[in-house]
């Protein structure tokens, strides 16, 4: 009974971790596919949003008490999704898209640098997480099955990141933007020919891109800790996530995250964790030789070089 | 204002009172640099060249420190190690190009990573200590010399020019019955070969080596040389090691505000160089700050 215990928690515990991953990948596979390009700072993204949520949630523990946790979210959301623009304008855009594909990777680089060490001179640069009270403020709404305990924020985050995801699926399928994107995805000058703002889509996409990303520091901000280094591992867990599922097919990327998830969690539990993050990369050099368009197909051609 | 143009005075004058271990250092970053390069003769984006580094370090230690090895040796050793290692990922690996060779030769570097960190004969994470200072600016500075020379005349060679025909269109130099995966392979094995050798140099500078000190960040650093320098031309790898690894130390005056300045000038150079501020066209000056377009794999 108690492995079995231990068993479910670590299939949550999966969940989680995949849910953030998943969003993370999503925002990496939206850039990706609509501008052919690799943010190599999507995962300090993310990391700036986890903090932005934790500010948010320690100044109002002094102020006024706990914030709901929506509220929370969605404030980081907005703030990493401000970020995200401001990286877009300043590293991605001057260069034009005719340029070699290494020049990308370089300025978004150099600004992953520069976001940490933002991180380290505004938080500091130790670990730090959300604040015991509010966790203990929040355990009135824990679930209790039986022997079997779930707790509210374990709750939130694995209900956020499927409502995230959810709503992001329907965005990009069924409104007129998620259209534009896609027809970005497909062909640029294209696009542009046929009246889509390809400008206007670029800055909407790493606005919605990061703000995921924002979502995920939050949600695995709760779940584990925030330090300024998160977000480099993060960015390429994302990377290889994308990848896996497939690189611009949103439904891969979450199934690729779950499973990866799952694996990162079940290797700590039941293998040796000390090689936990050399199964993500061995996984993603097998991808890339075997199986480039990913597990469930690739929507892209991804362009190999140029 | 005085203050600033003093520590730009100092900045340039620095160059001549630089100490004996500042030297190896950017002996040994140019020679990382041009191992990076090596590869990107024939259009092979290999952002694993610290994997191979950590591999030749490793390699070089074990001689030296357990098994006596004299250090030209070890060097050798560790080199045709680490370029073998090069040759047998190259075999699976070149198959790929551009963006997606990048990525799976990070890869390999992280993968490197993880094995040192668990590898129990090399210290697994504690690493190695008290390795021998064997390393002279004789040794980094003759080596680089060597590979200089080497890739100077590999330019107008024969195999030269197989590479800049493969760099160029690699359908047209197969069409041309260039034997296009010798080049690659031999090119990147090289590129192993030397980052193995650096490596091993690099170990006997710093005198402890853990697994950590090729990480990501290293890989970064080495791929920055080459990209800020130029990755055109050969000369454009050594400026990039020699300013960089100068700067990152000339630039502590700037204390706490150094990687704001340094990534607004990497993002500054890129969009009006993107190949580099050394490139083909560096003397033509009318040309200088129209960005050609540059041509890769």
């Amino acid at each position: 009974m108690a492995a079995l215990a231990t068993f479910i928690q670590q299939v949550i515990n999966g969940l989680m971790l995949g849910g953030g991953y998943a969003l993370v990948a999503i925002g990496y596979t939206l850039i990706f596919g609509v501008l052919n390009l690799l943010h190599l700072a999507h995962g300090e993204v993310a990391m700036i949003g986890s903090y932005v949520g934790l500010t948010l949630v320690l100044i109002a523990m002094s102020q006024v008490g706990v914030l709901p946790l929506w509220l929370v979210l969605i404030v980081a959301m907005i703030g990493a999704g401000v970020v995200g623009i401001v990286v877009e304008l300043v590293a991605f855009r001057p260069l034009g898209r005719q340029q070699l594909h290494i020049t990308p990777l370089i300025t978004t680089i150099a600004v992953a640098f520069v976001l940490q060490e933002a991180a380290v001179k505004l938080f500091g640069s130790e670990q730090r997480s959300f604040p015991v009270a509010m966790f203990d403020e929040l355990k009135k709404y824990d679930l209790q099955l039986g022997a079997f305990r779930i707790t509210y924020v374990q709750m939130f985050i694995i209900v956020a990141s499927v409502v995230l995801m959810v709503g992001l699926y329907f965005f990009v399928e069924k409104t007129t933007m998620g259209r534009a994107m896609r027809a970005c995805a497909e062909n640029t000058q294209t696009a542009r020919l046929l009246g889509v703002n390809v400008h206007w889509i670029t800055v909407w996409t790493f606005g919605i891109a990061s703000a995921l990303a924002g979502a995920a520091g939050v949600l695995i901000g709760l779940a584990y800790n925030i330090t300024p280094l998160m977000g480099g591992i993060l960015g390429l867990k994302g990377l290889t996530i994308m990848l896996f599922g497939g690189s611009g097919n949103i439904v891969g990327a979450m199934v690729a995250a779950l499973i990866l998830g799952m694996i990162e969690t079940m290797s700590v539990a039941y293998l040796v964790p000390a090689w936990k993050d050399g199964f993500a990369f061995g996984i993603l050099i097998l991808i890339l030789l075997y199986k480039p368009t990913g597990l469930f197909g690739s929507r892209l051609q991804i362009e190999a070089g140029r | 204002m005085q203050a600033v143009i003093d520590s730009l005075v100092s900045i340039v004058t620095g160059v001549f009172t630089l100490g004996e271990a500042d030297l190896m250092t950017i002996g040994i970053n140019m020679i990382m640099a041009l191992s990076m390069f090596l590869p990107m003769t024939v259009g092979q984006l290999s952002f694993g060249q610290a994997g191979f580094m950590s591999i030749g370090a490793h390699i070089a230690v074990v001689l030296t420190l357990y098994a006596g090895v004299s250090f030209p040796i070890a060097l050798l050793v560790a080199g045709l190690g680490s370029g073998l290692a090069g040759f047998l990922v190259g075999v699976p690996v070149l198959r790929l190009r551009g963006l997606l060779l990048a990525l799976v030769t990070f890869a390999f570097a992280q993968v490197v990573e993880v094995f040192f960190l668990n590898f129990k004969p090399t210290g697994a994470a504690e690493g190695i200590r008290g390795i021998f200072p064997y390393t002279n600016l004789w040794y980094v500075y003759g080596f680089l010399v060597l590979l200089v020379l080497f890739l100077a005349r590999l330019r107008g060679s024969r195999m030269g020019r197989a590479f800049e025909a493969v760099k160029l269109d690699e359908t047209a130099a197969e069409a041309m019955g260039i034997d296009v995966t010798r080049a690659k392979l031999t090119a990147f094995s090289a590129g192993a070969f030397v980052a193995g050798v650096g490596g091993g140099l690099y170990a006997h500078h710093a005198v402890f080596i853990q697994y950590d000190n090729f990480d990501f960040k290293r890989g970064v650093d080495i791929a920055m040389y080459m990209v800020l320098g130029g990755m055109d031309v050969l000369y454009g790898p050594l400026l990039g090691a020699f300013v960089i690894t100068y700067l990152s130390t000339a630039l502590q005056f700037l204390a706490n505000w150094r990687w704001e300045v340094w990534g607004s000038i990497v993002i500054l150079v890129m969009i009006f160089r993107p190949q580099g501020i050394l490139g083909r066209d560096t003397l033509n000056i009318r040309r200088w700050l129209r960005a050609s377009p540059v041509t890769t794999g």
